[in-house]
């Protein structure tokens, strides 16, 4: 699989989120707008988390977005949250629906525990920016190997 | 303006040239997908031509200025690699001929995403799915960036085939697999009777791999469900290409697959090259349909050939017990547990694999009966052109009482492939010509009218329907 790079629109999405989390100010518009994003990544990955853990091996074929987000938080996160993960994502998934729905209910230690989350898969994506390897010096290897015994 | 912030301004304004310069490019079956593509980076570019802008205002603060530097950078970078997605798509590399026809399966199939088709030189047929990278969620988009994305329905769809000497046209039927890629994921075969024999695949792969001292936690459990979405998804293409196709997509598949390396074909994105062609071959002795005929006793009738499973690919590698099968992989370099899934797994698809050829055609039944290349219209179609073709007359329309109707695809497609497995040798040598005739002159003047009925087939359509 080829990856077209992309990763500006998701970096402004989750710093964007961050501030909304926080209960710091964005303008209207713009926090409609994060906030439906973040609620979709948030519960697709909630759910395709609890479907692996389900060991339902059919998850990926069904519900290819679930499992895709989740891959995504776990491929960056795994190593910090470990077990914990899906924990977490089940908690975030909630706060962020919470917060589209008016926000009043929702306890500050959630809140801080779902910024922490979007702040680490933030940290993940600037680290993997960062050291992204530079292209290569690329050989031709040549399927059939007979040179080699020339 | 500071050397770096110079040199991203260049970057745009070169870039924002190269669009320009494409934007004026003809592509083949008047497609708008590569327009829309080409809009979306157009957008993406004023964006970060706005960033650039905005870090030059006097008072932004330095380190703001840095950042939308950076970002204007980032974006470039972007519109740099998302530009190469539609190289080959223009119709000086693709024969213009083919996309019309291939525009109009997308319409039959329901295909609303935004698609685009483009050649390569590689021995590859593919279509790549560009999920939506939400580019209207960057700060500050522009209108032309929301547009772009607003105007394009998402994932964007890249079906790719081989250019040059191995776009071959009777290949060309393997097209209609890729655009089953395209509807994979609007039905949903129901799977849940075999979930027992997955898991049981599963665990007998963990077994393999711990036994062998390998880990298999959620990592490897992503992969397994990485293979069986992709095996999954291999099955359905090939259903949804046989009922769309029939005998053609057949004989093209399993011929690709001989041509391009005729291997085991198993991987964690395939399953087994064996299995797929014993499916389709199982669906051509079919004779449920109408007439009770099948497409392998029609070819029999029409030709005096047998038509066995084998025909196009004799050197595909049989699929091995699951033990030998599992050592191979290994002793091929295959990662241990990819090997043992690899291994472990065909024998739950070779249960499920009907399931899933049903489901499909279900979904094209609700799309419409008219999808259907049937074994009647496959007899229909041979006794109309195939004589013809033989006397280098191309399959572009029929007679239907006082009407001049035109040839489909799959009907152009199918009488070219019995012409070319069982009347190559009838195809006279071209007139003058002082080259000796050889079996590669005939095939390549079977080709050609291949592509000539391709061509006329479309203006005839254009005449009878102009709009």
């Amino acid at each position: 699989m080829r990856t077209l790079p992309g990763d500006l629109a998701l970096k402004h999405l989750l710093q964007n989120g961050l501030t909304v989390v926080r209960g710091d100010a964005v303008d209207v518009p713009r926090r409609e707008d994060v906030l439906r994003a973040l609620v979709q990544l948030f519960s697709d990955a909630n759910r395709g988390s609890q479907a692996l853990s389900a060991r339902r091996f059919l998850v990926a074929t069904n519900e290819a977005p679930a499992f895709q987000r989740f891959v995504l938080f776990f491929k960056h996160l795994d190593r910090e949250f470990g077990d914990e993960l899906a924990q977490r994502l089940s908690e975030a998934a909630s706060v962020i629906e919470a917060i589209q729905q008016g926000g009043q209910q929702v306890a500050v230690d959630a809140r801080q525990r779902t910024a922490d989350l979007i702040s680490a898969l933030l940290n993940a994506l600037s680290r993997e920016s960062a050291l992204k390897p530079l292209v290569p010096q690329r050989s031709v290897v040549v399927r059939n190997r007979a040179s080699q015994f020339a | 303006m500071q050397a770096h912030e110079q040199a991203c301004a260049f970057l745009l304004g070169r870039l924002h040239a190269e669009v320009r310069r494409l934007r004026a490019i003809h592509f083949p079956g008047h497609d708008m997908g590569p327009r829309k593509w080409l809009n979306l980076i157009a957008g993406k570019l004023d964006t970060a031509s706005l960033y650039l802008a905005q870090s030059q205002l006097p008072g932004t603060a330095p380190e703001r200025a840095a950042l939308l530097v950076s970002e204007a950078e980032t974006l470039g970078d972007e519109a740099y690699v998302q530009l190469t997605f539609v190289a080959g798509a223009d119709s000086t590399q693709i024969p213009h001929q083919v996309v019309a026809p291939f525009q109009r399966w997308v319409e039959a199939l329901g295909i609303e995403q935004t698609i685009f088709f483009r050649a390569e030189h590689l021995p590859n047929y593919e279509l790549e799915a560009v999920a939506d990278i939400h580019d209207d969620l960057i700060r500050d988009a522009t209108d032309s960036l929301r547009r772009a994305h607003a105007d394009i329905s998402w994932p964007v769809l890249r079906v790719s085939v081989p250019g040059h000497a191995m776009g071959l046209l009777p290949h060309f039927a393997v097209v209609a697999h890729e655009l089953g890629h395209a509807i994979q994921e609007r039905y949903a075969p129901d799977l849940t009777p075999f979930e027992k024999d997955i898991e049981v695949a599963v665990d007998a792969a963990k077994s393999r791999v711990q036994s062998a001292g390998g880990r298999f936690a959620v990592t490897e459990e992503i992969l397994t469900e990485e293979i069986i979405q992709s095996w999954v998804n291999e099955l359905k293409a090939d259903a949804i290409a046989h009922y769309l196709v029939g005998p053609a997509v057949f004989f093209a598949l399993c011929g690709f697959l001989e041509l391009s390396g005729h291997g085991y074909g198993v991987a964690e994105t395939h399953p087994p090259s064996d299995m797929r062609r014993h499916f389709l071959f199982e669906k051509l002795q079919d004779r449920s349909g109408q007439s009770g005929a099948s497409f392998v006793s029609v070819f029999k009738e029409k030709t005096s050939v047998d038509l066995v499973e084998d025909i196009t690919s004799p050197n595909i590698e049989r699929c091995l017990p699951t033990e030998d099968l599992f050592q191979q992989l290994l002793a091929g370099d295959m990662d241990l547990v990819k090997a043992a899934l690899c291994a472990e797994l065909i024998p739950a698809f070779y249960k499920l694999a009907p399931t899933i050829y049903d489901a499909a055609e279900r979904n094209l039944r609700e799309l419409g009966s008219g999808l259907f290349y049937t074994p009647d219209q496959y007899a229909v179609d041979i006794d109309r052109h195939l004589e013809s073709l033989c006397a280098l007359i191309p399959p572009i329309e029929y007679r239907e009482g006082a009407s001049l109707r035109a040839c489909n695809l799959s009907s152009i497609l199918n009488v070219g492939w019995v012409a070319l497995l069982t009347r190559v040798d009838h195809f006279p040598a071209a007139k003058g010509s002082v080259e000796p005739v050889t079996t590669a002159s005939r095939l390549e003047c079977l080709h050609e009218l291949l592509l000539k009925a391709v061509e006329l087939s479309e203006a005839r359509r254009l005449w009878e329907n102009p709009t």
